[in-house]
């Protein structure tokens, strides 16, 4: 589908979609197709009700600037993935890694079981962690954090 | 107990909104707007929804709003609020207050349509109410706040009925003690009184020989009574540990059987048979070389050292030198360790996982010839647990030879400082004394390097008994055996209104009505993931509802003796598990003691006789591993032979004829009209036409019941979902087919 073929809008706190021929807009949503493998990349845009697909984006960049801009808003509230910037402490109790970190959205506590499943190394060097409840915390690069972080990282997982 | 999170005190810029009208829901929420860490806080009333976020707060009359729903996004979640103007977002949420925000909405929802607002046993939230760690699921002990007394203590009762025997163990190692003491201290008579004396002016030869003969018959016995004592501790403590360990599996395998079917969800079964196996093996080391030598180390330790003080308190000072240093060498190690104890857990966790996967999943890995990349991935995980384990017995054997070198220096100390002072005269030692004192001093060790020791047992065990703790502290199913036997057999199952959801937030079953009367057969249809096959685990007890009821011959299920229930429920699945065993076992499951005529006309009923009595040995030919391999159909007839013979009032048939061809579907069919004939039976079959036998179709769509009513009758309305659903079975059909026949051409 080219660009000008169809619309994406942001409103009330959902994606709209509106294909060719005067479509009527459909409440979407977009999902990355490998939010731990391929954070970034391809993007499906799936009716919201009907769960029927309705767009497929190989990359970002082959959309124009404006629709690569409402896609990212829509990303960006349903990705909320908290970024870690700073391990502050650690310990380990009976199999439970009580994490407390500082990520960009603010300072969280995190628990994680079964390390070698729940934490995920990434090609692009990164590190998806999820925790006992279900939340995702992303580690850009372990390397570049404080030593500090870095050696409670690594006694830690 | 925690706090109730739905009536946290108002903030003070809500209050005054709020005024007089009656708070229904008070909740705060850790997420803002933009994401960030925050505390909105969200207030529901008769009337009016408010939310408080960064001071500003916004209302909404409960007549504006349509619905409530909750948003699934990725890691967090969102309530949206329909309005007539549009959806508005209303408040985001992580994870952790999935299931508080996911009753809110249903609160709000409920209070809209002027219904009673219900709110569900707290389960106690996602964080410890006492220290406010995130814990490992809902619900479950905080393990920040357990200390390691209390786990070990829940491991006790195991050991607790073979208190004698522990006793004797205890009482043998003391003996075996006090006799390895009595040697050096007849060494230290031996010299002082008979070797170091012998040439002095009036020394009784008589009385000397007399002397030496008691001595050496003392150490005689001393060394008959050490290898007696220590004999029977050792045999006793040996029988004891495998008692103990075999005592432990049977537990855990008994609980794992009594746990959630959520658990099993949760958990792999490599994973679960690792703690059954490997970590029972590890607690052993604490239970039996440990604990029971805490006693009679400690007491060794004193009386050995007690002596020592007695003869020489100078020299004894210098014995006890490396005493602090391995203690406090001990206490940083221990603290060293323990992260990497966990990380080779987590090691062997991932290696079984891998050996299971490959065993259960032999199959497809041959037929895509993925043997070298499922190899490479298992050697990337068994190095990891390599590298782990070197690096901790590096650091346990670096431990142990400084161990060595302190106490070899404490003991040349002792040698120097002792003749010193001898050959000087400068203290009251003799010769005997320094000997005595030497040997007294390598036994002296012993209780030590066991002070040391521990610290790798309890390391080890440590780290298992948290795993096997978890299995342990689960919460069971249900108690089986309390509950309500039915009297009345009114046989009716109804659902009044039930809500279920896997992870909670996401509704599978939305509000469920149904009333199936007794001896009628019902027939649930719909796309997959529609929710027929959670209707089907909810009637098994396999799960409980989150809110709504089900009502089993007048009662509430949760409320009935499950043990009963079970006995009175026979499920067919789509994927009949086999026992290893006979095939007449297999079909007498549920119904051991049923006679060989009982178990052959269930057989014949579901056709499945033809086919066993074809075997060498019948129906003793053995299935399972290195027995008979039985195709998918033939394993689905003897399931449905086993549902016949146990004479269930309610059947489940989940797909119970999905793995037989058409031909043999039919003769089943028939069998299955018989079966069902006066059981309340609620089948889900994938071949629409196959619930020709149903009184009554149940059409379900996105966890609702849309249609309802005969088959005859659904069938003949345009455009109904059920017409739908075979118009489309139908056209496959026909496809399929034609794909056939050209291949064929």
């Amino acid at each position: 589908m080219s660009n000008d073929s169809f619309s994406l809008t942001w409103k009330d706190g959902h994606l709209w979609f509106q294909g060719p021929n005067d479509m009527e807009a459909k409440k979407a949503k977009a999902l990355f197709a490998r939010p731990i493998s391929g954070w970034g990349e391809e993007v499906s845009i799936l009716d919201h009700h009907e769960q029927s697909e309705l767009l497929w984006i190989e990359s970002l960049k082959e959309l124009s600037s404006d629709l690569q801009q409402t896609l990212k808003i829509a990303l960006e509230k349903r990705y909320g993935i908290f970024q870690i910037s700073k391990i502050i402490q650690s310990e380990v109790n009976f199999g439970n890694r009580i994490v407390e970190v500082e990520t960009q959205q603010g300072r969280r506590v995190m628990n994680v079981v079964s390390a070698w499943k729940n934490v995920i190394n990434q090609k692009d060097g990164s590190v998806i962690i999820r925790d006992a409840v279900g939340n995702r915390y992303r580690i850009p690069n372990p390397q570049n954090m404080d030593l500090h972080s870095q050696a409670l990282f690594n006694s830690t997982f | 107990m925690s706090p109730n999170p739905f009536q946290t005190p108002l903030p003070k810029e809500l209050l005054q909104q709020v005024g007089d009208s009656s708070v229904i829901i008070s909740i705060s929420s850790d997420l803002n707007t933009n994401l960030e860490v925050g505390c909105p806080h969200l207030c529901l009333t008769e009337k009016k929804l408010f939310i408080l976020e960064n001071q500003n707060v916004s209302s909404f009359y409960l007549s504006d709003i349509k619905e409530a729903t909750v948003v699934e996004l990725y890691g967090q979640s969102r309530i949206d609020l329909l309005l007539s103007e549009g959806n508005h977002p209303l408040v985001n949420f992580s994870r952790s207050l999935t299931p508080e925000f996911a009753t809110v909405a249903r609160a709000i929802n409920n209070q809209i349509k002027g219904e009673a607002v219900e709110f569900p046993e707290y389960d106690g939230g996602a964080n410890c109410s006492t220290c406010g760690s995130p814990l490992s699921q809902r619900g479950a002990n905080c393990h920040r706040c357990l200390s390691r007394w209390e786990v070990l203590k829940n491991f006790f009762p195991f050991i607790n009925p073979h208190r004698l025997k522990l006793a004797l163990i205890i009482g043998c190692t003391l003996l075996a003690v006090a006799c390895q003491m009595i040697p050096p201290l007849l060494e230290r008579q031996l010299i002082d009184e008979l070797l170091t004396q012998y040439h002095d002016d009036g020394f009784d030869n008589n009385l000397a020989f007399h002397t030496l003969c008691w001595i050496c018959l003392g150490m005689i016995l001393s060394h008959i009574g050490f290898s007696i004592f220590n004999g029977l501790a050792n045999i006793n403590n040996s029988w004891l540990s495998d008692r103990v360990i075999a005592d432990l599996r049977a537990r855990l395998h008994e609980k794992l059987q009594q746990v959630s079917m959520s658990y099993h969800n949760r958990h792999e079964s490599g994973q679960l048979i690792g703690r059954v196996m490997n970590d029972t093996q590890e607690l052993r080391h604490f239970l039996i070389e440990g604990v029971p030598f805490l006693l009679v180390n400690t007491l060794s330790f004193f009386a050995i050292g007690g002596v020592l003080f007695y003869i020489s308190p100078f020299l004894a000072l210098l014995a006890f030198g490396p005493v602090p240093l391995l203690f406090f060498g001990g206490a940083y190690f221990w603290k060293k360790l323990i992260p990497i104890f966990h990380q080779r857990g987590s090691k062997i966790g991932a290696l079984h996982s891998v050996v299971g996967e490959t065993i259960n999943g032999i199959r497809p890995i041959k037929a895509a010839t993925r043997q070298s990349s499922r190899q490479q991935q298992f050697v990337g995980v068994n190095q990891g647990y390599f590298d782990i384990s070197f690096k901790l017995n590096r650091t346990f054997i670096g431990f142990f030879e400084m161990m060595g070198v302190v106490m070899g220096l404490s003991v040349a100390l002792v040698w120097a400082m002792g003749s010193h002072s001898m050959i000087m005269g400068t203290r009251d030692i003799s010769l005997g004394d320094l000997t005595a004192f030497v040997h007294l001093v390598a036994l002296f060790h012993g209780p030590i390097k066991w002070f040391a020791a521990i610290t790798n047992w309890m390391t080890h065990s440590m780290a298992s008994a948290e795993r096997l703790l978890h299995i342990l502290e689960q919460k069971d199913e249900a108690d089986f055996d309390a509950g309500v036997i039915p009297q009345n057999r009114e046989g009716d199952l109804k659902f009044c209104d039930v809500r279920f959801s896997y992870e909670k937030g996401k509704e599978v079953l939305k509000g469920i009505d149904l009333t199936i009367k007794k001896g009628t057969m019902v027939g649930l249809v719909g796309k997959s993931g529609a929710g027929k096959s959670t209707i089907i685990n909810l009637i098994s007890r396999f799960h409980e509802p989150d809110a709504g009821h089900i009502e089993v011959e007048g009662h509430q299920l949760q409320d009935l003796n499950l043990n009963w229930w079970r006995e009175n429920l026979g499920i067919v699945m789509q994927e009949p598990f086999l026992f290893q065993g006979t095939l007449l076992e297999n079909i007498a499951y549920c119904k051991p003691n049923a006679s060989f005529e009982e178990i052959v006309k269930a057989a014949k009923a579901a056709h499945a006789h033809d086919f066993i009595i074809d075997q060498e040995d019948g129906y003793d030919s053995l299935v399972g591993d290195g027995g008979l391999k039985l195709s998918g159909g033939e394993k689905q007839r003897i399931a449905i032979a086993r549902a016949i013979l146990h004479d269930p009032p309610f059947l489940i048939l989940d797909e119970a004829t999905s793995a037989v061809d058409s031909q043999t579907e039919s003769k089943i069919q028939a069998s299955i009209g018989e079966l069902v004939k006066g059981r309340t039976t609620i089948a889900i079959a994938h071949r629409l036409a196959t619930l020709r036998n149903a009184q009554r179709l149940i059409v379900i769509e996105d966890g609702k019941i849309v249609e309802e009513g005969p088959h005859d009758e659904l069938i003949k309305m345009e455009g109904g979902h059920f017409k739908t659903l075979v118009d489309l079975q139908t056209k496959n059909n026909q496809i399929s087919s034609e794909t056939m026949e050209l291949g064929n051409v």
